[in-house]
């Protein structure tokens, strides 16, 4: 088409503005799919067991550093590790159950600092694994990039991995809204005492629920290593993100972190690509304290009554 | 299925809350204990349910010592709590309340002749099957929690002021309910603050006072003793 | 002397559903649309319970037994009778102002609630007289065989609508009212205001 030249200089700034809001969108959303597999897990852990999992960040490390170690430095190929990591990561969390949080089950101070202990323990682990050095690097498997209507990028990397986070949230709807076990870890979530009186065992159910939600945790952290840097300090931002998105969904929601996981991963990429990564991380920290100070239940919570 | 409580002492936090409490429930019967607030009845349910662990005596269920049993163990052996205050899971279907009612079952096919009979007995939970629990009003939520007990087909039903806050036909009906379960063979023991509601349906009542048994004898000739008319009967 | 503990428990039930009426009425005053089903349920249950099934079991089994033990209690007694038929009268003129009320609008509706005040007012009075100078003498007077008597003939009471199994086809009833009253009175969906 012939415009006249000022029309054409807008009307392309135009276009390159909404070509880079269109891939803003598409990244966030890409992105929300590591946030909600993380978030998940904790509100789960938190939501049946009542104790908060400082380690859960360090468990996604974990996942990743299988990954890197059995795929980057043993060839091993990559969709097997990411079965192993998950594996890993769940049988680290059952230890965890068993040894840490059943025995504290009383004080849920104490476990919590017991996971704080965890997350040294697993920062240093990783440490002696992959050594002091620089960040390691995962090549990505799948190689390529898909391109739409001629200006969207989608590596095959990231599709894949938004594909599997969309696929493994599914199955864990699925199973908690239409299998009899899934309604026991709810109902254990909602009124211990109650579930207990319908003869569900609350320590089976807790072992359950860290199961569940340690896969997760480690399938995110399979899914972000051939995507990010791996250190053992990268499961700093992964908590950091999981509280956020955890309280602005709504303590104790599964379908509020879920959202949550979109918006701020959508609101994060926007920020970033716009400013800056910090400002990001920051807005998002005064985005949280608004939520708790505006509507402390969060999107989809409701108000706990004992 | 005979239950025993024997001598039973709870403690909580150094104070007695149950002294010396003893009671024979034999298979069928319909027995209450009735008292004002803070008597130790609900106390006495959460022990037998094994939701609270005794300092003193001994729970038998015919033979068989269950009072260091959890409270998931002593449901599996036929002893179910519809606990004060409904504790129904609010974010659960009506209907999935009512199947984890049965989680100790593993039949389908009986589990549904189960469900179809409460839903027989409390038409308006069939009506509201898909809803969420939070959606029901208080008689409703009643219902759905004697029905979630029922699904566990206990041998005794142990139920813990199922007429609080309830309107009087509500709490006429849950009578009814009561005596046809009995009548069917569950034996029931029914805490109630509503005396009135308990001698009624009872065969054989116990008045606690102050974590103590101060009476117990036959409910209709404890329903014509003067100091329980005073002071539970409101007569 | 289950009889004896039989009309106590239906006296209650009795009790709860009017209750229920008068509540309901003033839920009305309150604003409230009523849903006339659930009064035809309720009047139509009191009709066939009290007229049917409970009133004849007292008529016909117990106050003649009392009578003949105590005979100073006739006057009571007849009284007792007496007012069974004045209860009729004043249940009439309920259902006739519930017609009026149905059919002709909230102007007839003082007259349907002052008609359900006076009719659940009496039924309350007659049963606590009864409860109070009767039941107890009954209770004290009357010989163990002459309770066998009246307890089989309460149990053998046959009623001309549900047959032998009375008790069980009114409990079915009892238990759809129970269902359509509105909550909180029932379990029934809340009237809208």
């Amino acid at each position: 088409m012939i415009l006249p030249s000022f029309f054409a200089d807008s009307f392309y700034e135009t276009i390159l503005a909404l070509e880079l809001f269109l891939q803003s969108i598409v990244n966030g959303t890409i992105q929300s799919g590591f946030f909600a597999l993380a978030a998940v897990g904790l509100v789960l852990i938190f939501g049946v067991m009542g104790v908060v999992n400082f380690a859960h960040g360090e468990l996604v490390m974990v996942g990743a550093y299988t990954v890197w170690f059995l795929h980057a430095q043993h060839s091993t190929p990559f969709l097997i590790t990411i079965v192993i990591a998950i594996l890993v990561v769940t049988v680290i969390g059952i230890l965890m159950e068993k040894f840490l949080f059943r025995p504290m089950r009383d004080d849920p101070l104490g476990g919590l600092i017991c996971s704080i202990g965890v997350l040294f323990i697993l920062q240093v682990l990783a440490t002696l694994v992959g050594g002091d050095g620089p960040s390691k690097q995962v090549p990505p498997p799948f190689e390529g990039t898909m391109v739409l209507f001629e200006f969207l990028r989608i590596p095959y990397q990231r599709l894949f991995s938004i594909a599997v986070s969309v696929a493994a949230l599914g199955l864990l709807w699925h199973f908690l809204t239409h299998t009899k076990l899934g309604w026991a870890l709810r109902a254990v979530s909602q009124d211990r005492e109650a579930a207990s009186l319908q003869g569900i065992n609350s320590n089976r159910i807790s072992m359950i629920a860290i199961a569940v939600g340690a896969a997760m945790a480690g399938l995110a952290g399979a899914l972000m290593a051939p995507l990010t840097n791996i250190n053992p300090h990268m499961g700093h931002n992964v908590i950091i993100t999981a509280f956020i998105v955890t309280i602005v969904g709504g303590v104790g929601s599964l379908s509020g972190a879920v959202i949550a996981s979109v918006l701020y991963a959508l609101f994060h990429t926007f920020v970033t690509t716009y400013f800056n990564g910090t400002v990001a991380t920051i807005s998002g920290l005064l985005i949280m304290v608004l939520v708790l100070i505006v509507r402390p239940t969060g999107i989809m919570g409701h108000r706990v009554s004992e | 299925m005979k239950l025993s409580v024997q001598d039973l002492e709870v403690n909580y936090n150094n104070v007695a809350a149950l002294k010396q409490i003893s009671l024979e429930v034999s298979d069928g019967a319909f027995v209450t204990l009735i008292g004002s607030n803070g008597a130790g009845k609900s106390t006495t349910l959460r022990t037998i349910s094994g939701l609270v662990k005794p300092s003193g005596g001994r729970i038998c269920l015919d033979d068989q010592r269950i009072d260091m049993l959890s409270a998931d163990k002593i449901l599996r052996l036929g002893i179910a709590h519809v606990p004060e205050g409904r504790r129904i899971f609010k974010d659960l279907s009506v209907a999935e309340n009512l199947y984890l009612g049965a989680y100790i079952h593993q039949d389908k096919a009986q589990i549904d002749l189960d469900l179809d009979k409460v839903y027989s007995r409390f038409p308006r939970l069939e009506e509201r099957k898909g809803q969420h629990a939070r959606t029901l009003s208080g008689g409703e939520q009643q219902m759905l929690s004697i029905g979630r007990s029922l699904m566990s087909r206990p041998r005794i039903l142990l139920l813990d002021e199922p007429s609080l806050g309830l309107a009087p036909i509500i709490v006429q009906e849950i009578g009814h309910i009561l005596r046809e379960i009995n009548q069917q063979g569950v034996t029931v023991i029914l805490v109630e603050q509503n005396a009135d509601l308990a001698l009624q349906l009872a065969d054989y009542g116990y008045v606690l006072e102050t974590g103590r048994i101060a009476m117990q004898d036959k409910a209709e000739l404890l329903a014509d003793n003067e100091h329980v008319k005073k002071a539970y009967l409101g007569i | 002397m289950k009889s004896l503990t039989i009309i106590r428990n239906e006296h209650r039930s009795l009790g709860a559903v009017l209750f229920c009426l008068k509540h309901l009425v003033s839920e009305i005053n309150q604003g409230k649309h009523p849903d006339f089903r659930v009064f035809h349920g309720l009047l139509m249950y009191i009709d066939r319970f009290l007229d049917r099934y409970h009133h004849p079991k007292e008529s016909n089994y117990l106050f003649p037994a009392v009578l003949e033990s105590n005979p100073e209690l006739a006057p009571v007694i007849e009284e007792l009778g007496r007012q069974h038929r004045e209860g009729e009268q004043l249940f009439i003129r309920v259902l006739k102002a519930l017609s009026a009320f149905e059919y002709c609008g909230p102007s007839q509706f003082s007259e349907f609630q002052q008609a359900v005040t006076d009719y659940t007012t009496f039924e309350y009075e007659h049963a606590h007289k009864e409860e109070t100078e009767v039941l107890p003498v009954a209770e004290k007077s009357l010989s163990i065989e002459t309770w066998e008597k009246i307890d089989t003939a309460f149990l053998n009471h046959q009623d001309p609508l549900f047959g032998d199994k009375p008790s069980g086809e009114f409990n079915k009833l009892y238990k759809e009212i129970v269902s359509i009253v509105p909550a909180p009175l029932g379990l029934g969906d809340a009237w809208e205001s």
